[in-house]
């Protein structure tokens, strides 16, 4: 896919996003996913990387704000544009969310046949090349149920890129991975973008791959986005919590605050003796 | 001996536990600190543990035990011995009131209980009407992969259901039999009990029954699918993939079990009344012949009809009823083992809702 005038180079946008369930999780997302870059969502964990990528994608209804995709707000508009915002997208859940009842082959295939207009043979073979794209064509015919974790991640990798998507999203692609594994799935997401074109959104926690992939990040934290841009922006950006996150520090507010509410009072063990 | 005993020295009241507070439990703490006397002139405290060992079951103990006493307005030090005591009192994060303060029970009020139901029958109908519009699709010519689900679940939901509700039928049209016979006998009609067996079966009991087994095995099932789908995020997936779960999952099942439940209402008509029949020759005197004879002048087209029109709209409450629990389950394991409780208790409820209206509407028509 090359890039004709008429593109944006921001296909996707999120402007003044308010995302979370009952409660705001991350307030005034202001984010552009740059067309044929990786973006990263970095932030610890249970700071709303998933939720931000969930409301991307228009599975939670933002609490507020837009979701622009090719300057269309997918909050106001029919659910059409969604469907057709999401034929163009694939999707790596944290869990991989396979189908247990079909094998991998068949799991790849879905979306494929789900589409419609080949046969189910086409789509086992295009699925089948999809696997081993991530090394898995020995393990067409086995279940979810039994391979391993790292197996199925990569088998959800294939799954969302059965399409050729213009988008990918892959929410913690390496986490839980041995480092072999991890690196090797990180050239895999590179290849996809140099390749394909890909626009491709990946959120993680893990430094290792940013060195690798990563062409923009965006830093979640404290219910807002800390910083946005690219990796040596990021990581000499001076703010406290981003600087623990890159040098890989404790935060400061689970630090030893332990004083039994001030009400210590050691005393050597002849004192006792003589009250 | 559970109280504390206090010595004065000065101004201060030093405190000494009856027993190591490892070995306590927060209502000792409580009556400790009530066992501590309040002098107007002496606002601090020293508590001393002795050499007690303190694991984090007895720093809690003895944290409760210090706020009862501050509670007091008294200035509370608690004295340690050996630096194990310390260690682990240092360790101790307090807890702040809001962490302790019980969360989220929340009165309803008459309002949240009209929302609420307002909103379920809302998600119900959706659930109703985008099935609906997907059994289109579970025979259209291109999605051959919705013919074979909904043949599967044919098979499943109907065919393989078929010893149970033969059983079943069998033993309830024997009991209806037994039961009925005392009181034809008395007015000498005794083979009047064929009309009645064959009345209930055909136009309540074969499909209530039916209904109420299937809800329980195949309506759970159906939420317990879905359900544990959805906690996986396998919907979400399917979602963003393009395709519609409730098309793709429920609509070739609800298709499925409109089909299923006349088949085995079918089914459940015929082995009650043999059920009856063969109760009324062994045990009620009666002759084969006559029970038969009798049987036939009961059976009538609208009998019939009523009966499996009925059976349709079961199948068709079951399932929306079943989907909606298993496409709303949050939670985990214990939210997909709920979901498949209510499935089944819903569908109950609302076989025996639709029963009693159709009947009414069905009668008022003169069927």
């Amino acid at each position: 896919m090359t890039l004709t005038s008429t593109q944006s180079p921001f296909p996707i946008e999120l402007a003044h996003l308010d995302a979370g369930y009952d409660n705001v999780l991350i307030r005034d997302v202001n984010v552009k996913f740059g067309r044929e870059k990786i973006t990263c969502i970095l932030g610890p964990s249970g700071k709303g990387k998933s939720t931000l990528l969930r409301h991307t994608l228009m599975l939670n209804h933002p609490l507020g704000g837009q979701v622009l995709v090719d300057g269309v707000d997918l909050v106001t508009a029919p659910d059409q544009a969604i469907r057709d915002f999401r034929r163009r997208v694939g999707v790596l859940f944290q869990g991989a969310a396979l189908f247990n009842s079909l094998t991998l082959a068949e799991n790849v295939a879905f979306p494929i046949l789900e589409r419609g207009g080949v046969s189910e043979s086409l789509a086992l073979d295009i699925a089948r090349q999809k696997l081993s794209l991530v090394g898995l064509d020995d393990f067409a015919r086995y279940r979810p149920a039994s391979v391993s974790g790292g197996m199925k991640k990569r088998a959800g990798i294939a799954r969302a890129m059965a399409l050729d998507p213009e988008f990918l999203f892959l929410d913690e692609p390496s986490a839980g991975l041995d480092p072999v594994t991890a690196a090797d799935l990180d050239v895999l997401i590179k290849d996809v973008r140099d390749r394909f074109g890909t626009t491709i959104v990946v959120v993680t926690h893990e430094l290792a791959s940013l060195h690798t992939i990563a062409d923009d990040i965006v830093m979640l934290g404290d219910g807002q986005i800390l910083a946005h841009g690219t990796l040596q922006e990021v990581a000499s950006n001076p703010h406290p919590d981003i600087r623990a996150f890159f040098t890989r520090q404790p935060s400061v507010t689970t630090a030893a605050t332990g004083t039994f509410s001030g009400r210590l009072e050691a005393r050597a063990p002849k004192d006792r003796i003589t009250s | 001996m559970n109280q504390v005993t206090t010595s004065r020295l000065g101004d201060t009241l030093r405190v000494t536990l009856p027993h190591g507070p490892n070995a306590a439990d927060l209502s000792d703490a409580k009556g400790w600190a009530a066992s501590v006397p309040s002098h107007d002139d002496c606002m601090d405290v020293d508590v001393d543990i002795g050499d007690a060992e303190l694991n984090t079951h007895g720093v809690v103990v003895l944290d409760a035990f210090c706020r009862e006493l501050e509670a007091r307005g008294l200035e509370v030090k608690v004295i340690t011995h050996d630096p194990y005591q310390d260690r682990a009192l240092r360790a101790f994060i307090p807890f702040t009131e809001e962490a302790k303060a019980p969360t989220g029970a929340r009165n309803l009020t008459g309002l949240d209980v009209i929302h609420r139901t307002t909103y379920a029958v809302l998600q119900w109908s959706h659930v109703a009407n985008r099935s609906i519009a997907g059994m289109r699709s579970v025979f259209g010519g291109s999605a051959r992969r919705r013919t074979t689900a909904f043949l599967m679940a044919v098979t499943d939901v109907g065919l393989f259901a078929i010893p149970l509700v033969a059983l079943i039928s069998l033993l309830i049209g024997a009991v209806l039999a037994w039961q009925s016979a005392p009181m034809f006998e008395e007015y000498g009609q005794g083979v009047l009990v064929a009309q009645l067996v064959a009345m209930s079966m055909l136009r309540e009991i074969g499909p209530l029954l039916t209904a109420i087994l299937v809800a329980g095995r195949s309506g759970s099932a159906l939420a317990a699918e879905l359900g544990t789908m959805k906690v996986a995020e396998e919907l979400d997936a399917m979602e963003v993939m393009g395709s519609d779960p409730i098309k793709v999952i429920v609509a070739p099942r609800l298709a499925a079990f409109m089909v299923a439940l006349p088949i085995l209402v079918t089914v459940a008509d015929v082995v009650g009344v043999i059920g009856g029949g063969l109760a009324a020759v062994t045990t009620l005197d009666l002759r084969w012949a006559d029970y038969w004879e009798e049987t036939q002048k009961a059976i009538e087209v609208r009998h019939v009809c009523v009966g499996l029109i009925k059976s349709m709209l079961f199948g068709f409450f079951i399932t929306t009823v079943s989907a909606r629990e298993g496409l709303l389950t949050t939670g985990g394991p214990t939210g997909v083992g709920r979901s498949t409780t209510r499935s089944v208790v819903f569908s109950i409820i609302w076989i025996i809702i639709v029963d009693a209206v159709f009947t009414r509407i069905i009668l008022r028509a003169g069927w």
